[in-house]
């Protein structure tokens, strides 16, 4: 347990991996990191365009906004953050098998970068939303100052799933095709392109069981609706949170010894 | 106390044709077998005293870099245990873990926070670890773009720079100019002084036998032999040799009653002393006896002793026919007398013929049955002891001009 305190010893290190990470993303493109903010623009469009253009998705007061645009940013970015950081997590012992069979590696805090790096990048989004957010005349309220408690246990949630994932890919390969279908479906079985009052009353009990959803209402609630979002809803959270970042280390470091040997 | 304790280490890896195989024995919980065994190391028991240096030899494949890996704690035994004490600092297979993309100064913190050494206190000492290294302004360029050399030299600075208790080194000092390998055993030999540990392995035999105080020979896994460092440099040098050319095999003959006179034993021994040896001392005495047997007596008969070094190299041959000697007509024996035997440490074979009168047909021959090893305690390298002194003197000054005339500056 108090091996987990270890991730704060390396903060330095960990904190080189994601600055080289985003530096390396980006370098020898002209406009740099500003493709971070081109990127998600377009998406945003076109997700705009294609559900409530063509597909009159619609949302309203009980959304806390009329502007399909905002709503989706709100759950998009925290998902796409949330995928990028699994997706990068199945690469990134390999990627870094060097300095895994050549040292006494702290490797634990491997799966830890993408992650951190992915929240980075949802950062610069809600620099956006705000900005959007501003412009329609959308009132700022107190309660966005919660968010950092949200974006916490988002990413507890997302390195403990990310740990299980990077160990478990080591020796079957396969998990990382595997975790690519299992997100498409997550990215629509949540409700991101559509609000949750438009699932059919017999499947919103698929709603109250997963913690992405949880998630992105919190996210909602706060920026959006400006309350606090539902107590249930931060506690399953939470508590999946939780026990996903503990199990995930143990199976994590399990694993680890092995390394060197498979790699 | 030990640096560094090893008892009982093994390796094994577990070899699958592919993929699928491991998932099914991991899902059938090993009731199946689906791998072949490789043991990489086996049981190796061995310990490195403080401030002592062990060399690691062997072929390549014989399970050094694996030995290494355990050591350093980068591998896991599959049984047995290591312990190391202090500070651990290596640099395996030809340069420690740095991340490509890295620049040098990012890879030198990393490395250093790996190692516990807070950035602050590494950073005070990077610009020592950079003039080391002698990279120059490459320091701040990622690792990709380096030479081999500067990878090394950075690796090494990096390695040695954080005052480490037992450095482990693999090859690293095979890769590099002379002039980088030279300042490298500088370090290396500072490190010994300090009183540092020091476990490294390296093809260079001769860099073993100066640097190393004790040496490891791994073979195929197994510690062939451990012990004083030129001697299993020695033991290890013969197996090359005796690898090298093959073995002539023996026809087997009849020994027993025949016509003409055979040659019935042969014993090495020390003067005076009758019991048969196999180990001789360099600068001491060796006794060669042959004994033969002449069935039709009186017959003029002549043996000849031939020493060969294991590798076929002739040492030396004589007879009783060049040295005016002559042996009995009848059955009886002579001995060859080697007061002072120069040879040094190695292995080498005796082969004794029994020849006729004038030392052209040879009645019975025994070539190199009788194998003997020369030890020796001397700093000496070579096949031989050469008898020499040394004299040193400085240049001597002329009309106040230095002796030594510079390039560029020209003798009034």
């Amino acid at each position: 347990m108090g091996r987990i305190f270890g991730l704060y010893r390396h903060r330095t290190l960990i904190w080189s991996f994601v600055k080289r990470d985003l530096l390396a993303r980006y370098k020898g493109s002209a406009v740099g990191l500003f493709w971070s903010v081109i990127h998600p623009l377009i998406m945003l469009g076109l997700y705009t365009f294609v559900f409530s253009t063509i597909m009159k998705v619609r949302v309203g007061a009980s959304e806390g906004t009329e502007q399909f645009a905002l709503y989706l940013l709100c759950g998009l970015l925290p998902w796409n953050a949330f995928a990028e950081g699994l997706n990068r997590s199945t690469g990134v012992i390999f990627e870094n098998a060097n300095l895994i069979k050549r040292n006494v590696f702290p490797s634990e805090i491997l799966p830890v970068y993408p992650v951190i790096a992915g929240v980075v990048t949802e950062l610069i989004g809600f620099a956006i939303l705000v900005v959007a957010l501003l412009l329609t005349g959308h009132p700022m309220r107190p309660v966005m100052l919660l968010l950092p408690v949200i974006l916490l246990l988002q990413v507890v949630l997302t390195v403990g799933l990310a740990w299980i994932i990077a160990g478990t890919t080591v020796f079957i390969r396969d998990l990382g095709q595997m975790l690519g279908v299992m997100l498409t479906l997550g990215i629509f079985l949540t409700p991101i392109f559509y609000p949750p009052s438009v699932v059919p009353k017999g499947m919103q009990v698929l709603l109250t069981v997963n913690p992405m959803y949880a998630l992105v209402e919190a996210y909602r609630s706060l920026i959006l609706r400006g309350q606090l979002p539902a107590l249930g809803d931060v506690a399953l959270l939470a508590s999946i949170g939780v026990v996903v970042f503990l199990v995930g280390y143990r199976v994590f470091t399990r694993m680890q010894p092995a390394f060197a040997d498979v790699l | 106390m030990f640096a560094i304790e090893a008892q009982q280490l093994s390796k094994v890896y577990r070899i699958y044709a592919n993929p699928k195989d491991r998932l099914k024995e991991f899902l059938t919980r090993g009731r199946r077998r689906y791998h072949q065994e490789f043991w990489a190391l086996h049981d190796a028991s061995f310990h490195v005293g403080g401030g002592s240096t062990l060399g690691l030899i062997g072929d390549n494949g014989a399970g050094k870099s694996t030995l290494l890996q355990l050591v350093a704690g980068v591998l896991r035994p599959s049984s047995g245990q290591v312990r190391t004490h202090g500070r651990v600092s290596t640099i395996l297979e030809l340069g420690t873990g740095f991340n490509p993309e890295f620049t040098g100064r990012e890879n030198a913190l990393m490395s250093g926070t790996i190692m516990g050494i807070p950035p602050k206190e590494m950073a005070r000492r990077l610009p020592e670890i950079a003039a080391f290294a002698e990279i120059g302004d490459f320091i701040d360029r990622p690792v990709k773009l380096y030479s081999s050399g500067m990878y090394v030299r950075l690796a090494f600075a990096v390695v040695t720079s954080v005052d480490p208790d037992v450095l482990i080194i693999d090859e690293a000092l095979s890769v590099g100019d002379q002039y980088f390998q030279k300042r490298c055993i500088d370090r290396i030999e500072a490190f010994r002084k300090a009183g540092k540990t020091i476990l490294f392995c390296s093809h260079n035999l001769y860099q073993i036998r100066l640097i190393a105080d004790e040496a490891l020979w791994l073979k195929d896994g197994r510690i062939a032999e451990a012990g004083e460092a030129s001697r299993v440099v020695g033991c290890y040098e013969s197996y090359l040799r005796e690898r090298e050319i093959p073995r002539e095999s023996t026809p087997a003959q009849d020994r027993g009653p025949t016509a003409f006179p055979w040659i019935c034993r042969v014993q090495l021994s020390r003067d005076g002393d009758d019991t048969p040896q196999d180990q001789f001392v360099t600068g001491q005495d060796l006794t060669v006896t042959v004994e033969y047997e002449v069935p039709q007596p009186p017959t003029v008969v002549h043996v000849a002793v031939l020493i060969h070094r294991n590798d076929d190299v002739q040492i030396f041959a004589t007879g009783t026919h060049v040295t005016d000697v002559s042996p009995p007509t009848c059955s009886g024996r002579v001995r060859l007398h080697f007061p002072r035997l120069a040879l040094l440490a190695g292995k080498y074979d005796v082969s004794v013929s029994l020849l006729d009168e004038h030392g052209l047909h040879i009645y019975d021959r025994r070539p190199r049955e009788f194998k003997f090893e020369m030890v020796h305690d001397m700093k000496a390298l070579g096949l031989c002891y050469l008898e020499h002194h040394w004299e040193a003197e400085e240049a001597v000054a002329v009309n106040g001009t230095p002796a030594v005339v510079r390039p560029g500056q020209s003798r009034a």
